[in-house]
């Protein structure tokens, strides 16, 4: 599953560019974080912010991280922009009354969080203290840590 | 004839014969130029009262990256098109040009015994027979209407999924779709790894495919103005081509004005006539040394390219279509995620088999010059309409 995101990733990198993946950055890295490091100690809960529309491969992608995520405990997935457009509602429609964990964000309530770059998939590390906001190149690395980092918080 | 000055004073004057003839000659200058600029480029004409339009299905998306015109036994004309996202089942949508005739969709699994993988390329050859291709699982089934799997192929040499040197990832839009001649099947393909640079070098970017063996072989490379320079992005190098008869494909490439004859067998790129467009004036080079994420993007959007060739049988003509790229302004705010400011412009130039010009024409934001369906009764293109349930296509008038 896996190594089959990571290949979509690859040609969704050739179609517009996308900031959810490179094939010069390999590895995991936060491109843009509040804090100076990863939070290691997260206690809450983990969000992935996922725009309502995007190219072939990212909807793809999208698709597969809502299978992977869609039912872990601490884990939400918020669906931002337009999710009243005719593609969000034949893509995801059935999605959403599938999976326990998919927000649609109607109100723009997360829109700070992914303002400035608007067509990237998100992840957000809350805490009690404070929202911590990382932005995510989706290699099998990170999504493994994602994985990880969920398993932990539902310990 | 000697020409005759006249002043005011009613006396007359004969100019020497040198000066003379340098003025008719500096006149016809003049003219010339003045055709040049102002007579051959004209905006293109359209015929509102003559539209296709096509209300959509609540299961499809307005949005058709790829489709394909296809004409039933009975003489009734459908577009064919697939969602620009996966779907289960995977759907193809027929849209009736008759709007007497019902239109329809077909399903396809995605899993099962009759699972097909996620559809992301297709070619419809009859009801029969209908070729749809996984390009992540390099998958290609034919499978009939009904979904029945006939035949799977397999389009990578060795068993891994994982993308490697000589792999290639089957890769058709509207102006580079899948083709069918005789048993062989021709697919339009990018080099797997390393895109952007010397795999570029390699034939590689059409797959062929004998449906009665299932035997691959890579063709179609690049001219020779294409080999060894560095052309940016993704869209400034994959060719546009279209099938003319059985052997012979006419090819456009991205950052070239010449258009192509390339004969599959031999796999002869041969220059058939030149095509310039007044849109292609910022082309610029692209700056291996400065290639980071930004620039590549920029270039994407800003640098103009010649997007396709198609082929129109029923007048026996070509269509080179070009974009202009977007402005500075708009290249900032898209760089930055945000919608362009102003629409890119589009031109079209048509010709004669033999390569004469016709016509040529500037395209504004309104239509997409992408988006162009070769019918029997004239060239229709797309409206680049706010609609969200209706696409509409207006007839291309041509003095």
């Amino acid at each position: 599953m896996r190594k089959y995101i990571i290949k979509l990733l690859l040609i969704s990198y050739m179609m517009i560019g996308c900031e959810t993946s490179s094939r010069s950055h390999n590895d995991f890295e936060i491109i843009e974080q509040m804090d100076n490091e990863f939070p290691k100690e997260t206690k809450d809960s983990i969000y992935l912010l996922i725009p309502s529309q995007a190219c072939f491969e990212c909807s793809r992608n999208s698709l597969q991280l809502v299978e992977l995520f869609g039912d872990k405990p601490n884990c939400s997935i918020v669906f931002y922009g337009n999710t009243e457009s005719r593609n969000f509602q034949i893509l995801f429609k059935s999605e959403i009354s599938k999976y326990s964990n998919l927000i649609l964000d109607k109100d723009n309530n997360w829109e700070n969080y992914y303002s400035d770059d608007p067509v990237s998939i998100w992840v957000v590390f809350s805490s009690w203290e404070n929202r911590k906001r990382f932005k995510v190149k989706l290699t099998e690395e990170n999504i493994i840590l994602l994985e990880d980092r969920l398993n932990l918080l539902s310990l | 004839m000697k020409l005759l000055i006249v002043d005011e004073g009613s006396k007359v004057f004969q100019l020497p014969k040198t000066l003379h003839l340098f003025l008719v000659l500096i006149l016809i200058f003049f003219i010339s130029c003045t055709s040049n600029m102002d007579g051959q480029w004209g905006k293109l004409k359209v015929d509102t009262n003559i539209a296709l339009s096509f209300k959509l299905d609540s299961l499809s998306s307005n949005y058709w990256p790829v489709s394909q015109l296809f004409k039933t036994e009975d003489g009734n004309d459908y577009l064919i098109h697939q969602n620009p996202f996966p779907t289960n089942p995977n759907r193809l949508f027929f849209s009736s040009l008759n709007p007497l005739k019902e239109s329809f969709f077909l399903n396809f699994d995605v899993e099962g015994p009759k699972g097909v993988g996620g559809i992301t390329d297709f070619y419809f050859h009859n009801f029969d027979s209908i070729f749809l291709i996984d390009r992540y699982s390099y998958r290609m089934s034919l499978v009939d209407s009904l979904g029945q799997l006939k035949m799977v192929y397999r389009l990578k040499e060795n068993d891994s999924n994982e993308p490697d040197d000589s792999s290639v990832l089957p890769f058709s839009m509207d102006n580079r779709k899948i083709m069918k001649t005789g048993k062989f099947i021709l697919i339009p393909v990018i080099p797997d790894v390393d895109p952007y640079d010397s795999n570029y070098n390699l034939r590689n970017l059409i797959l062929v495919v004998n449906i009665e063996n299932g035997e691959m072989k890579k063709k179609i490379g690049f001219p020779k103005s294409y080999q060894g320079e560095f052309r940016g992005d993704l869209f400034h190098y994959i060719p546009s081509f279209s099938l003319i008869d059985n052997k012979n494909l006419i090819v456009s490439y991205p950052l070239t004005d010449s258009i192509f004859r390339i004969n599959i067998d031999s796999d002869e790129i041969i220059p058939e006539f030149h095509s310039k467009s007044i849109l292609m004036k910022g082309m610029t080079a692209a700056d291996p040394s400065r290639w980071d994420d930004e620039e590549s993007k920029r270039f994407q959007f800003a640098v103009p390219r010649h997007t396709s060739v198609i082929h129109d049988p029923y007048r026996k003509t070509y269509l080179r279509v070009s974009n202009s790229g977007f402005d500075d302004e708009s290249v900032s705010e898209m760089i930055k995620r945000r919608p362009a400011l102003r629409p890119s412009k589009s031109s079209i130039v048509i010709h004669e088999f033999s390569g004469k010009v016709i016509g040529r024409f500037i395209i504004e934001g309104e239509y997409n010059a992408s988006d162009i369906l070769v019918l029997k009764r004239g060239l229709f293109i797309a409206l680049n309409s706010q609609l969200e349930d209706e696409k509409v296509y207006h007839k291309i008038i041509i003095d």
